[in-house]
């Protein structure tokens, strides 16, 4: 499949150095990690070594200057390899980072930002305020002032990276209203951890709730403006992520079935021989593609700058639906070898089906594109 | 009977509307899933342990022996009567429902229909008891879907077969203790005709029971390999004619399909019942989630796909009450029933969620055990192809 996308030579050196990472050390763990719902600890610094946590992000805070289509470009890549090591790297690298490098000031960006984009720290965004709460959440976090800083109390649920996060982006309702954003170290006094949460996919990924008990913000520690424009913005661009690690399932889904059907031997032929396999070979292929070109050009749109969100939101939920649909056929394929947690295959049906209900989670994302859409 | 009432008793089960007998085995074996299984459900499922309450409380009950004939000792009951118990059971939890299915269908079923009278006596009574659980060895590394292509092997010594070889993805492998055996027995013929069936005892030398898989679901049915390494058995043990093994394999897991079917059913059952009560307890701008429109539209096509699978399914039980090897009714209640479940668990898991998808929920359960549906006793392409030929 030719890819069309006229990267530079930088880009592309970048993509194979990630391509060769993931096949050599994000790959052969996935898993292990599934089973046994291990954070991808060696995978992690691996990753920091090469740089790539700030691929997107500008030069002068740290990041490599690249752009957000490359970045896509990793995040697909890392998930061919192991789905949950890309879901940690998004919520770090888009969430975590996406808040600061948008509205922190430059004091701040210089004070937080190297030090996530060198992957020193690991960052997530605690979402406990407003609108954007996915669907039925805990009861929120609120910020109510004290002298000069801010004191954080309640919970923010089901966090990405939660229950390790060095650092915490919290999106908290603000007493009297509003909302704000509050930067806190993983080690906080009052700051509490609830246990990773036990998924279905995506195993690897860290999913926990963070509470808050009185946990003290300095006034320097907020991030400037309007938190709730902050917070869509950043989830915006995170789903040109999400689309991307949907594409990367579908593509290794994919990948695993076309080798899985040449090996494959019944009634005296190959698997892959067989017209019902063509057939599901040929839906699969292009259900894919056409999800990783919806991916590229929302990602393309992005480092464009505005007026981006809707192809974003298209390109998540198209993706997200091709990636289980892939992995689902390719279980099918597989047989009775699909249904064994062995083969990986039925790990990347639940991996998909984990960002397929991400979709949901910003329902009001979809609302928002058919409303755009429709002049409505 | 006279067929124009045989045929309006049909008519009824079809709709829902079962007889006295097996209306009250319905209603014993919902009461039995919901006091004695469910609690245990997230257990076996987490643990991968085998159901003991489940099976022991369906012994109880009599339904381990629901198609063994009463003279043997069981419960003498019909095919709609093990679907009525097979849908309660899978409707909250699908291990203990293979486990049950496998059982009657693969192991009761090919005993009481192409056994000897001696080997009759000799295992019934013992299957009725659940002193003995059955299993099925039919597949092996090469022999899937291309189930004829069977390379264990069954050569004559004086009055025993001597087996070698090895099966794979056996269910109950680790605690049946009679298992139906297919073998080659012929190398000379046509792949399809020199295979024979055997009944073998758990504890006879040279039986081993192999790796277990790790799976996706269905996690308190243990899944095993089986190896034959020079395993004598009986002669007397042949079930059906030598050389006719590959057809009874095929007419059993006509039959088992159905079991499957049910398995698929009460999954999907399951899940509209968990999905009913979340969306009835959360609410979104301050109603109910189940009056969203969208939420409304998805919950009614679960509802209609799922009365669909269950007439399938009776229609099936019907034909099988009725004559040997009906082969269109058994597999399109199978690869509906299979297919219809699998979306219903991708869709209430998405307007569930995250609550829907931690261990511990129901919809996340069923969403991994309902995945093989579609795969064992026949792949959905497998009965494409069955159903095809019926035309």
């Amino acid at each position: 499949m030719a890819d069309h996308l006229n990267l530079n030579e930088e880009q592309q050196m970048l993509l194979e150095t990630i391509d060769e990472f993931t096949k050599g050390e994000v790959r052969p763990g996935a898993g292990e990690r599934d089973l046994e719902r291990t954070f991808p600890e060696d995978v992690w610094e691996g990753l920091a070594e090469l740089g790539l946590m700030g691929v997107a992000y500008p030069e002068e805070v740290g990041g490599v200057g690249l752009g957000w289509l490359t970045h896509a470009l990793v995040v697909e890549s890392l998930a061919r390899g192991c789905a949950a090591t890309a879901m940690t790297f998004v919520a770090h690298a888009n969430l975590a980072m996406g808040a600061i490098a948008t509205a922190g000031s430059d004091e701040q960006k210089e004070r937080w930002m190297e030090e996530l984009c060198s992957g020193e720290t690991l960052g997530a965004l605690a979402l406990g305020a407003g609108e954007v709460l996915a669907g039925p959440a805990a009861e929120g976090v609120t910020a109510s002032k004290s002298g000069d800083g801010w004191v954080l109390q309640g919970t923010a649920a089901t966090v990405v990276n939660g229950s390790r996060a060095a650092l915490l982006v919290v999106h908290a309702n603000v007493e009297g209203g509003g909302s704000g954003l509050f930067v806190v170290r993983g080690d906080a006094v009052g700051l509490g951890r609830g246990a990773s949460h036990h998924t279905s996919g995506l195993r690897a990924a860290d999913y926990a709730d963070v509470t808050f008990e009185g946990v003290a913000v300095p006034a320097a520690d907020t991030l400037p403006g309007d938190a709730d424009a902050i917070v869509r913005g950043v989830l915006d661009a995170s789903r040109v992520s999400l689309a991307a690690i949907a594409v990367g399932i579908a593509r290794d889904a994919f990948d695993r079935t076309i080798d899985y059907s040449k090996e494959r031997q019944m009634f005296g032929r190959r698997l892959a021989d067989f017209d019902g396999t063509l057939e599901k070979f040929s839906t699969m292929a292009s259900a894919t593609e056409s999800a990783r070109r919806l991916l590229y050009a929302a990602a393309t749109a992005q480092d464009g700058g505005d007026g981006y969100a809707s192809i974003a939101t298209m390109a998540q939920l198209h993706a997200a639906r091709v990636a289980h649909d892939v992995a689902y056929e390719a279980v099918q394929i597989f047989g009775g070898y699909g249904y064994c947690h062995e083969y990986a295959v039925e790990r990347l049906q639940r991996d998909a089906k984990m960002v397929e209900i991400g979709v949901d989670e910003t329902a009001f994302a979809r609302r928002a594109l058919a409303r755009e859409l429709a002049a409505i | 009977m006279s067929n124009a009432s045989t045929l309006h008793e049909e008519a009824r089960i079809v709709n829902g509307i079962l007889g006295e007998a097996a209306q009250a085995v319905r209603d014993r074996s919902r009461e039995i899933a919901e006091q004695v299984i469910a609690p245990n459900a997230v257990r076996y499922d987490e643990e991968g342990c085998f159901p003991k309450e489940a099976i022991d409380a369906l012994n109880d009950a009599g339904y381990m022996s629901m198609i063994i004939p009463k003279e043997y000792g069981g419960f003498g009951g019909s095919n709609v009567d093990l679907c009525s118990m097979l849908l309660e059971v899978n409707k909250v939890c699908a291990s203990a429902g293979v486990i049950a299915s496998v059982h009657s269908s693969l192991c009761v079923y090919p005993l009481k229909t192409f056994g000897s009278e001696t080997v009759k006596q000799k295992y019934l009574p013992k299957l009725a008891t659940c002193e003995l659980l059955g299993a099925y060895c039919l597949t092996e590394p090469e022999a899937g879907s291309d189930a004829a292509n069977q390379r264990t092997t069954a050569e004559l010594d004086g009055d025993h077969y001597v087996l070698n070889g090895s099966k794979i993805f056996i269910t109950t492998g680790k605690e049946a203790g009679l298992f139906i055996v297919f073998a080659r027995t012929s190398k000379e013929d046509k792949p399809a005709k020199g295979i024979s069936c055997f009944v073998v005892e758990a504890d006879t030398p040279g039986l081993t029971v192999g790796k277990a898989e790790i799976k996706m679901g269905i996690k308190a049915s243990s899944t095993t390999e089986i190896h034959f390494d020079n395993c004598r058995v009986p002669a007397e043990n042949l079930i059906g004619e030598r050389g006719r093994g590959f057809n009874i394999a095929m007419e059993i897991l006509n039959g088992g399909r159905v079991g499957i079917a049910c398995q698929g059913a009460g999954i999907h059952a399951g899940i509209i019942e968990e999905l009913d009560a979340f969306t009835k307890s959360e609410t979104r701008n301050g109603k109910p989630l189940a009056y969203q429109q969208d939420v409304a539209w998805t919950m009614s096509e679960l509802i209609a796909e799922h009365d669909a699978a269950e007439a399938l399914i009776f229609r099936a039980a019907c034909a099988r009450d009725r004559e040997p090897n009906p082969i269109r009714e058994c597999s399109t209640a199978k690869l509906f029933s299979s297919q219809a479940c699998n979306r219903a668990a991708r869709r209430a898991m998405q307007i569930m969620g995250l609550k829907g998808a931690v261990r511990g929920n129901r919809v996340e359960r069923f969403y991994r055990d309902a995945r093989i549906t579609e795969i064992y006793e026949g792949t959905s392409e497998v009965q494409k192809i069955v159903i095809a030929r019926t035309i």
